[in-house]
C-alpha cells in the first residue's frame, strides 16, 4: 500500500535525519554509533581540506576566504554536533529538515567557493558523511535501501540531469578556460561525492546485516543453553522434590492429613527458586519479592491484614537490593508466623534512597536486643547494620522494620573499597 | 440458585474447582475452557450472577479481558471476578483490567481454596470483596478515572489514529515507522504527527513519551479496550462520502 506523494515523503524523512525518528530504539546500536563517528570524522576532514590545501600551496588567505571558512565551520558544527551527541529528545522533522538543508547548502557552497580547482576532488569525505547519514536514517525508519538500483536511478533522475545541463550551459557561456575547467572539476567532485555516498551506504547496510546475523546467532545459542538449563532444572530440582515428597508419603512419615501441607511446602520452594531466577535476571519489582512470603503466610492460615499497593510494589530494584529485601521478608514473616500471630500486615515504603520493609504481627511482642545470636533476626541485623533494623512493641505484638539502601537497576554498585569508605563516612 | 460462569483454560483445574463450588456453595457452575466459547449466545441462555475469569489464555489470541468485556456487554449486572496466578507475566494486564472495569474482586489461584470460596460468597452477598492481598501489590491504591474502558476512546480520535493503532496491534514485533507507513498507507510524517497527538493521553496510562516498542506492547495488551473504538472510527471513515 503506497500513499500519494510518498517519494516526497521519503525525501523529507531523509532530509530530517535519523534523530527525528527517535521514538524507535536504534535497531543496531553498534552500527548506529559507528556511522555517527564516521560521519563526524568525515565532516572534520572535509571542513579542513580547503584551508589545508590553500595553506599548503602557499596562498595568502584573503578576507573572502576567511569569511567563507568561518561560515563553513559554523554550518558544519550545526550539522555535526547533534550527530555526535546522539539521540536525546527526538526533534520535529520539519525543523530538523530545515536546519540540515540550509546548513548543508551553505556548507557546500562555502566549500565549493573556498576550494581551489584541483582541491575540489577532495570532496569524497562529504559523500561518505552523507552516505553514513542516509544509511543510518534508513535503518531507523525501517525503509530498505537498494544501493545498486539507487545509483542507476539517481544518474537517470531529474536532479542529476538538471545538474549536468546547468554545467553544460555554464561551460558554453564561459569563454575563459579556467572557468570551463572549474565547471568540469565541480561535476567531477559531484560525481565523486555521489559515488562515495553510494559506497558508504553499501558498507553501512552490509555491516548492519553482518552484525544482525551475528547477534541472532548469539541469541539463538543463549536461548538454546537456557532451554537446556531449564530442562536440567526441571529434572534435577522439581522432579527430585516431587520424588522426595512421594517417598515421604509412601514411607508413612507424613500423615494423610499433612499431605496438603507437604504440597504447600513444595510449592513454596518452587516459588522461591523462581524468585531467585528473577533476581538473577538483574532487576525485579518489589511485588515479585514479597508475593511468595505473603502466599506462604496465607497457606499457613495467617490473615494478611494489609498488603502494599502498586505505588510501592511496582518499584523496580537492582539485584543486590532485591536480595536484601528477600532476606528481610524471609526473616520477618516467618518470625511473625512462629510467634503464633493469627494475622500480619506487610508494608513497603520507598523513599529517595531506601526501601523500608515493615511487618506488624500480633504474636505477643519481643525485644530485639534479646534475640538469639546467630539466628534469623540477629544475622539480618548484622547484614543490614544495627541502625537499619528496628522493632517497636505494640499492645499485642511487634512492628519490625528493615531499612535497605535502594539501588535502581542500571545504577552501578559501589566497589568494595568505595563501599567501605562510604560506610566509614556514614558512621562518623 | 446462584449461577456462576467459570472461564479457565486449564480444563482439569477448572472442573475440579467447579465441583468444589457446586459441593460447598451449592451453586450452578458453567465451565468454559476457551475464551472464544464465551459467546453472546451462551450469555443469552443463562443470567449469570458471577463470572470468574482467568486472565491468560496463551493458546488463544483472546485474553481474559476479552471475556470480561463480552460478559459486561451482554450481562452488565453480572459481577466480574478475575482469577489469576498473578505473577509478573500478567501484572500489567491485571492492572489494566482492574482500572478499566468495575471488578468485584481479584482472587489468586495460589490462595487456599477455602479463602477463595469465602471471597466468592462475599461477592455474591455484597457485590464485592477486597482483592487478594497477594495480588494487591499489582493494583493501584485508587482506580484512575482516565483508565476506564470508555476512556480508551480518547486514544482513537479519528480514522488516522485508528489506522496507527491497528497497525501497531497487527505487528508481530516492534514496528518501525517504515513498516507502519507500508501497512497503513500513511506518510511517515503523518504517522509521527498521529503519535504526537496521543502522547499526552498515553501519559494518563503510565507511558511517558513512549517509544514505538512501548506503544506496540500497550496496543497488544489493551487491544480489547481499543478495538471497539478503532472499528467505529474506521467504519465511519469508510461510510463517509
Amino acid at each position: 500500500m503506497r500513499a500519494e506523494g510518498d517519494t516526497i515523503d521519503l525525501w523529507f524523512a531523509f532530509a530530517a535525519g535519523s534523530d527525528s525518528w527517535g521514538e524507535t530504539e536504534p535497531p543496531n546500536v553498534l552500527v548506529d554509533q559507528a556511522s555517527r563517528l564516521v560521519e563526524v570524522l568525515c565532516l572534520l576532514v572535509a571542513g579542513s581540506w580547503p584551508i589545508v590545501w590553500l595553506l599548503a600551496s602557499g596562498d595568502r588567505l584573503g578576507t573572502r576566504d576567511i569569511v567563507l571558512f568561518a561560515l563553513l565551520v559554523l554550518s558544519l558544527a550545526v550539522l555535526g554536533i547533534p550527530v555526535l551527541r546522539g539521540r536525546r529528545r527526538p526533534t520535529e522533522p520539519w525543523r530538523s529538515a530545515a536546519r540540515r538543508t540550509v546548513c548543508g547548502s551553505i556548507a557546500l557552497a562555502c566549500w565549493a567557493g573556498l576550494a581551489p580547482d584541483l582541491a575540489l576532488l577532495g570532496a569524497w569525505p562529504i559523500g561518505v558523511a552523507a552516505g553514513a547519514d542516509i544509511a543510518r536514517t534508513s535503518l531507523t525508519l525501517g525503509v530498505p535501501l537498494r544501493p545498486g538500483a539507487w545509483l542507476g536511478r539517481f544518474l537517470r533522475s531529474p536532479v542529476h540531469i538538471g545538474v549536468v545541463l546547468a554545467l553544460v550551459v555554464g561551460a558554453w557561456l564561459l569563454t575563459a578556460r579556467s572557468g570551463t575547467l572549474r565547471i568540469v572539476l565541480l561535476y567531477g567532485a559531484f560525481l565523486l561525492t555521489v559515488t562515495t555516498a553510494w559506497l558508504a551506504i553499501i558498507a553501512v547496510v552490509h555491516l548492519d546485516r553482518r552484525v544482525q546475523i551475528a547477534r541472532e546467532d548469539f541469541e539463538r545459542r543463549v536461548v538454546e543453553r537456557e532451554h537446556r538449563r531449564r530442562g536440567h532444572w526441571l529434572h534435577d530440582d522439581v522432579c527430585s522434590d516431587l520424588r522426595s515428597a512421594r517417598l515421604r508419603i509412601e514411607s508413612g512419615s507424613v500423615a494423610e492429613a499433612d499431605v496438603g501441607g507437604l504440597l504447600d511446602d513444595l510449592e513454596h520452594q518452587l516459588r522461591m527458586r523462581q524468585l531467585d531466577e528473577f533476581i538473577d535476571a538483574g532487576s525485579v519489582r518489589l511485588a515479585e519479592i514479597i508475593q511468595p512470603y505473603v502466599r506462604r503466610a496465607q497457606q499457613e492460615g495467617v490473615t494478611i491484614e494489609e498488603s502494599p499497593t502498586l505505588d510501592s510494589g511496582g518499584v523496580v530494584v537492582a539485584g543486590d537490593t532485591a536480595r536484601l529485601v528477600q532476606r528481610a521478608m524471609g526473616v520477618l514473616v516467618p518470625n511473625a508466623m512462629h510467634a503464633g500471630s493469627p494475622s500480619i500486615a506487610v508494608r513497603l515504603r520507598v523513599t529517595e534512597g531506601t526501601v523500608e520493609v515493615e511487618v506488624e504481627d500480633h504474636g505477643g511482642g519481643f525485644d530485639l536486643d534479646t534475640v538469639p545470636l546467630g539466628r534469623g533476626l540477629d544475622r539480618l541485623r548484622d547484614e543490614l547494620g544495627p541502625e537499619h533494623l528496628r522493632s517497636t512493641r505494640t499492645d499485642d505484638g511487634s512492628i519490625v522494620q528493615a531499612i535497605i539502601a535502594l539501588r535502581p537497576p542500571g545504577e552501578p554498585a559501589l566497589r568494595p573499597s568505595r563501599r567501605r569508605a562510604a560506610e566509614t563516612s556514614t558512621s562518623t | 440458585m446462584t449461577e456462576l460462569l467459570l472461564v479457565d483454560d486449564t480444563a482439569t483445574n477448572a472442573e475440579l474447582f467447579a465441583d468444589l463450588i457446586r459441593d460447598r456453595l451449592a451453586w450452578r457452575v458453567t465451565v468454559c475452557t476457551l475464551a472464544a466459547d464465551v459467546t453472546p449466545e451462551l450469555l443469552a441462555i443463562t443470567d449469570f450472577d458471577l463470572a470468574v475469569v482467568d486472565l491468560s489464555f496463551p493458546r488463544e489470541t483472546l485474553t481474559g479481558l476479552d471475556v470480561l468485556l463480552q460478559v459486561r456487554r451482554h450481562r452488565p449486572a453480572t459481577s466480574l471476578v478475575v482469577l489469576t496466578q498473578g505473577d509478573d507475566w500478567v501484572a500489567d494486564l491485571l492492572r489494566d483490567t482492574w482500572e478499566a472495569l468495575p471488578l468485584a474482586s481479584v482472587i489468586s489461584k495460589a490462595t487456599p481454596i477455602a479463602a477463595q470460596l469465602v471471597v466468592l460468597r462475599q461477592v455474591e452477598e455484597s457485590g464485592s470483596a477486597p482483592p487478594d492481598p497477594a495480588l494487591q501489590p499489582w493494583l493501584p491504591a485508587e482506580r484512575s478515572p482516565w483508565r476506564s474502558a470508555e476512556m480508551y476512546g480518547r486514544l482513537v480520535q479519528h480514522a488516522g489514529q485508528a489506522k496507527l493503532w491497528r497497525a501497531l496491534i497487527d505487528s508481530a514485533q516492534e514496528p518501525s515507522y517504515g513498516e507502519l507507513a507500508r501497512s497503513t498507507g500513511l506518510k511517515l510524517n503523518t504517522l509521527k504527527n498521529y503519535r504526537a497527538q496521543v502522547v499526552n493521553e498515553l501519559a494518563l496510562h503510565g507511558l511517558t513519551d513512549p517509544t514505538l516498542k512501548e506503544m506496540h506492547q500497550f496496543s497488544r495488551r489493551c487491544r480489547p479496550l481499543l478495538q471497539p473504538f478503532i472499528d467505529q472510527r474506521l467504519q465511519s471513515a469508510d461510510a463517509a462520502p
